[in-house]
């Protein structure tokens, strides 16, 4: 009988790639001796895809189960760094805030000013958001990081001179923050039914 | 300062076993084997009654490396195109749930008698 390891390999693609990647290997070697051993046939097949149909949907669902459980995971440190992010820049636009008051009055800046520090709460709540979950958490955040986003970008513009740290914290934890939320969005749209 | 294991929960808690993964506890009781080695030993003990499938097999070990009750261990086989291979063993803790297990069913037997569903000698 001729090596129908192709069929195999497509059989094999009935389970989660973790698993495929974990046991897939083994799996083959095991039918290669199998069909040295001359126990390939028509039976074989039948029991093969029997035995797919039966195992491979809880195989599925247990790697969906340990996916969310880690996400789970890095959802609460993304939620807790926004948080803190949106406390630290809240504190540091204040503190522009009450400097701008005593020097020269410019309102766009202070516009500007008043603009991050409303984006500030705003990451401050999503963050704290996050850390309980749930999809309205998530629109949150990825609302509380554009606008924080498009604030600092609008900072940037009329005070050029901003710090590096307040650059960084304004502009790259959002954007983390961001695409982090995109990402598992993005994931969660493609991810194959268990 | 490394990072403290938390104690396996007891043996009693993973019953009942699910029938083809006592088979392979069973199949392993008897020393390390790799997993065609297992279906092959399970098919003779029960004379070709239960055949394992591959998904099963692997899924079980799954679970079974994950749970403590089964380890693995990699070594030279001449046998095998890459010259390795995957052997699986049970652990203290593997052993101790496979007694469990036993005893349940067992248990389960002796119940069976006295109700007479079975004969109590046979052969």
């Amino acid at each position: 009988m001729s090596n129908r390891e192709w069929l195999y390999r497509l059989v094999l693609h009935a389970y989660p790639p973790e698993f495929r990647g974990s046991f897939g290997r083994e799996m083959l070697s095991v039918y290669r001796a199998q069909h040295r051993d001359g126990v390939v046939d028509i039976r074989y097949w039948f029991a093969c895809i029997t035995d797919a149909v039966a195992t491979a949907p809880r195989l599925w669902m247990e790697e969906l189960h340990e996916g969310l459980r880690a996400t789970g995971g890095t959802m609460r440190r993304m939620g807790m760094l926004a948080a803190i992010a949106g406390v630290l820049e809240t504190a540091n636009s204040l503190i522009e805030l009450r400097a701008s008051a005593f020097g020269e009055r410019d309102t766009v800046s202070q516009a500007v000013v008043l603009l991050v520090t409303a984006t500030g709460v705003l990451l401050t709540v999503a963050g704290l958001a996050l850390l309980f979950r749930g999809d309205a958490a998530r629109r949150l955040g990825r609302i509380g990081a554009a606008g924080c986003l498009g604030a600092f970008s609008l900072m940037l513009v009329t005070r050029p001179m901003m710090s590096m740290a307040a650059t960084g914290l304004g502009i790259a934890v959002p954007l983390a923050l961001w695409l982090f939320l995109y990402v598992r969005r993005t994931k969660g749209e493609t991810r194959p039914a268990a | 300062m490394p990072k403290k294991q938390a104690a396996p929960p007891p043996p009693e808690s993973l019953l009942p076993i699910a029938p083809a993964t006592f088979d392979i506890l069973l199949a392993l009781a008897g020393g390390e084997n790799h997993g065609y080695g297992i279906m092959k030993e399970v098919a003779t003990r029960t004379d070709g009654a239960v055949q394992i499938g591959a998904g099963t097999l692997y899924g079980a070990l799954k679970r079974l490396l994950a749970s403590g009750v089964v380890e693995e261990i990699e070594r030279d086989d001449p046998d095998d195109p890459s010259g390795r291979r995957r052997y699986y063993r049970l652990t203290r803790y593997g052993l101790d749930v496979a007694r469990a297990e036993s005893r349940r069913l067992q248990k389960a037997v002796q119940d069976a008698h006295q109700k007479k569903l079975i004969p109590r000698r046979v052969g």
